[in-house]
């Protein structure tokens, strides 16, 4: 029997709307979760979504899809590839198990209400298959990490990560709840849909299966071009509704929303996919660097995109195109520093032949972001891990949920913007997830960072190991440690400017220590320190005791000393030109109020200065 | 004269398609089942991934990476249906294929 073409019903099978007779309409479809800026009925009954697909078609297809993930597993099931992949390209296996499986499984909520409160027929029909989608995504990014968890317990985390309060952890699921669980159906289409899954999921799903498939990871490689090609269709979900805000006089929310989500997503995916192309897969398989792939597949795209919708680039364009050179980098040294808070062992990589690559690609990159890996490679040589491991936590933002830093080194562009709001102090990354967080304080102003729960006094005793705890770390499993045992730091033993024997900093080390009750959460934002970080203070000290108790926790770990001049404090400013305290004054005296962020810089000595 | 000698007919067979470039422009020659030849532009006009890597059934070129189909004959997206390949004038001369890229441009289309 002939059957027929799809087009001849289709309009017909997705009309599933009705004229509801027991409840009005703002019952069944309540503004809050549905519509809240009232698009027309008649604008809602045009909506289209361009690529179609029917039930029947949609297993057929996913039978297959499934078919071809499942059959490659088999098939290279007995290939030693995991026994030989090293410890990089498994870091990035445990990064991507641990953050991905289970927000695609929140998405399925979010697909499921655009399923129940998407105003068109059309639009709940495709969230349908979309919710369908994600179940698939986390099944089969569930199922593969699970073999590899007998060879390695951090595997665990892919089950167990979104459960845990550990940082990155927070930071992703802060970015979804925010753009894909909270919103209404037309916003978090726009803001999920179409700016995650048409921009941002490439990065991680067709970046690094190029990647894969050069490192010989084809179990991989495949699952997440599989996983990567159902995308498309659920997400053309937000395109029509953009259109339909410009055309009814909403073009401006719509804008704001895609602004907002762009850079919400961007934050938290320099970190998971910027990290692993530009320092953990090995330098001969990279095929592009991250900032490339940048331009390539998400600038390029969103800005087609953008003139087809008639919007318009994000009012932040130049902070954007600023981070890029940036904030991967600096995070990746922060994941390294604080490696006992991840769930994988962080790869360093940063030998010499890495950084002539890291140099080309990102100009600057040695006269910066190399001072503070050869500060680390100047204390491990010299025998002094312990600088290696961080005492104090830096500063997170109250918007992306990821630390507070910058370029170090020279540069020393790292500092916290803050704004006091009902009488609570919040801390941003940018001037753009401050802009975020004004935007809808209602939203935000609740949560509380690890580092605000630490100076609230959340945490007892407030040590790294009692935060360590409460992130998940040596309960799911053992924290990170470097990824090969420090050997890479031998390339540098005697060669690149490095003695054999490293060197360290007298300021490296500090005896002072608070005492009595008072004390006082500050940020130190300390020359050449990429991160501000969080430090407890005694009103008693000095403002030359001030800078040595700082010095202690940015010398030898993240900055170099500066022989012949000597440390001084100041309030941080925007200009950076605030008068220095004098050097014995009482710390107390300049009247500090709880999370004031202070410099403490390299002042050359005047003759009052010298000492006798 | 713009055409250019792509290939042979041998190098594409029937029910096959192969990249190549010409005067720098990448493109793929299509030799669809029943014998008619084309040449289409080398990358989706979604997101630019190369259609030399999906797969033919008939005249339709499915792309791999997010399934989006064309009718290789008419240039003409099968799904979604406002998607459109550019086609290269084609000529066989005995059993040459030659292709004339000037002045045509990709055609790009979101979802």
């Amino acid at each position: 029997m002939a059957m027929l073409d799809r087009s001849e019903w289709y309009d017909l099978a997705r009309s599933t709307n009705w004229s509801p007779r027991y409840v009005g309409e703002s019952e069944l479809f309540p503004e809050a979760l549905a519509d809240p800026y009232r698009l027309p009925e008649a604008a809602w009954a045009a909506y289209d979504e361009p690529y179609k697909v029917a039930y029947r078609e949609y297993v057929q297809v996913q039978r297959e899809k499934d078919a071809g993930v499942y059959s490659v597993k088999a098939a290279l099931g007995r290939s030693k590839f995991y026994d030989q992949a090293g410890p990089e390209w498994m870091g990035i296996l445990k990064l991507h198990y641990g953050a991905i499986p289970l927000t695609e499984y929140a998405a399925c909520a979010l697909q499921g209400q655009n399923a129940r409160f998407g105003r068109a027929g059309s639009m709940r029909n495709m969230a349908t298959f979309g919710m369908l989608d994600e179940m698939r995504h986390s099944q089969l990014q569930l199922y593969f990490p699970h073999e590899l968890l007998s060879r390695d317990r951090q595997f665990d985390w892919a089950h167990e990560a979104h459960h845990t309060k550990n940082w990155l952890i927070i930071g992703g699921r802060h970015c979804f709840d925010d753009v894909m669980m909270t919103r209404d159906a037309v916003t978090n289409s726009i803001m999920t849909s179409l700016i995650f899954e048409t921009a941002f999921t490439n990065l991680q799903m067709v970046g690094l299966a190029a990647d894969a498939e050069n490192v010989g990871d084809f179990t991989f490689a495949n699952l997440i071009t599989s996983v990567q090609s159902d995308e498309a269709r659920h997400a053309q979900l937000g395109m029509p509704l953009v259109d339909m805000m410009t055309r009814h006089g909403k073009k401006a929310e719509a804008q704001r929303a895609v602004d907002i989500s762009f850079w919400r997503l961007w934050r938290v995916f320099a970190v998971l996919t910027g990290i692993p192309m530009d320092y953990y897969i090995p330098l001969e398989k990279r095929h592009m660097s991250f900032k490339e792939f940048m331009h390539e597949w998400v600038i390029k795209q969103f800005d087609r995109q953008l003139t087809d919708l008639s919007l318009e680039r994000p009012w932040y364009w130049q902070h954007f195109l600023d981070d890029i050179e940036v904030h991967h980098h600096i995070q990746q040294g922060g994941v390294w520093s604080y490696r006992p808070t991840m769930w994988w062992n962080p790869v360093a990589g940063v030998g010499p032949e890495e950084r002539a690559w890291l140099d080309q690609k990102y100009p600057g990159w040695n006269a910066s972001f190399g001072h503070y890996w050869d500060t680390i490679i100047d204390s491990l040589l010299a025998g002094r891990e312990d600088l290696t491991q961080q005492k104090v936590f830096p500063p997170i933002c109250n918007v992306c949920q990821i630390p507070i830093a910058n370029r170090p080194g020279p540069p020393w562009k790292a500092r916290a913007h803050q704004l006091d709001f009902e009488g609570r102090r919040y801390h941003f990354c940018t001037p753009v997830c401050q802009w975020i967080f004004e935007c809808e304080p209602e939203r935000y102003k609740r949560h509380e960072s690890l580092v605000d729960m630490l100076v609230f006094g959340r945490f007892n005793p407030p040590t790294p190991d009692t935060v360590l705890k409460y992130m998940g770390i040596g309960v799911v499993s053992e924290g990170g440690r470097d990824s090969n045992g420090y050997q890479w730091i031998e390339t540098y033993r005697g060669r690149h400017g490095h003695g054999p024997k490293g060197h360290v900093s007298p300021l490296a080390d500090c005896a002072l220590t608070p005492k009595g009750n008072k004390r006082l959460w500050v940020l130190s934002r300390f020359q050449g320190d990429g991160h501000v970080k969080t430090v407890e203070i005694d009103l008693d000290f000095s403002m030359d005791e001030f800078a040595r108790y700082c010095a202690q926790f940015s010398i030898g770990h993240h900055a170099k000393d500066q022989p012949g001049k000597t440390l001084r404090v100041r309030r941080t400013t925007a200009k950076d030109d605030a008068a220095p305290f004098p050097r014995e004054m009482r710390f107390g005296a300049c009247e500090p109020r709880q999370m004031d962020s202070f410099d403490v810089y390299f002042a050359d000595l005047s003759d009052r200065d010298r000492e006798p | 004269m713009a055409f250019q000698k792509v290939c042979s007919k041998d190098d594409v067979w029937e029910g096959e398609m192969k990249a190549f470039t010409v005067d720098g422009t990448d493109i793929v020659v299509v030799h669809a089942p029943g014998g008619e030849l084309r040449a289409i532009q080398s990358i989706c006009p979604h997101q630019e991934v190369e259609l030399a890597d999906g797969t033919l059934e008939g005249a339709v070129l499915t792309c791999r990476m997010h399934l989006w189909q064309f009718d290789v004959l008419t240039g003409k997206g099968v799904n979604p249906d406002h998607a459109e390949l550019a086609l290269y004038p084609i000529k066989i001369e005995g059993d040459d294929i030659y292709v004339d890229v000037v002045g045509i441009e990709p055609k790009f289309s979101h979802a």
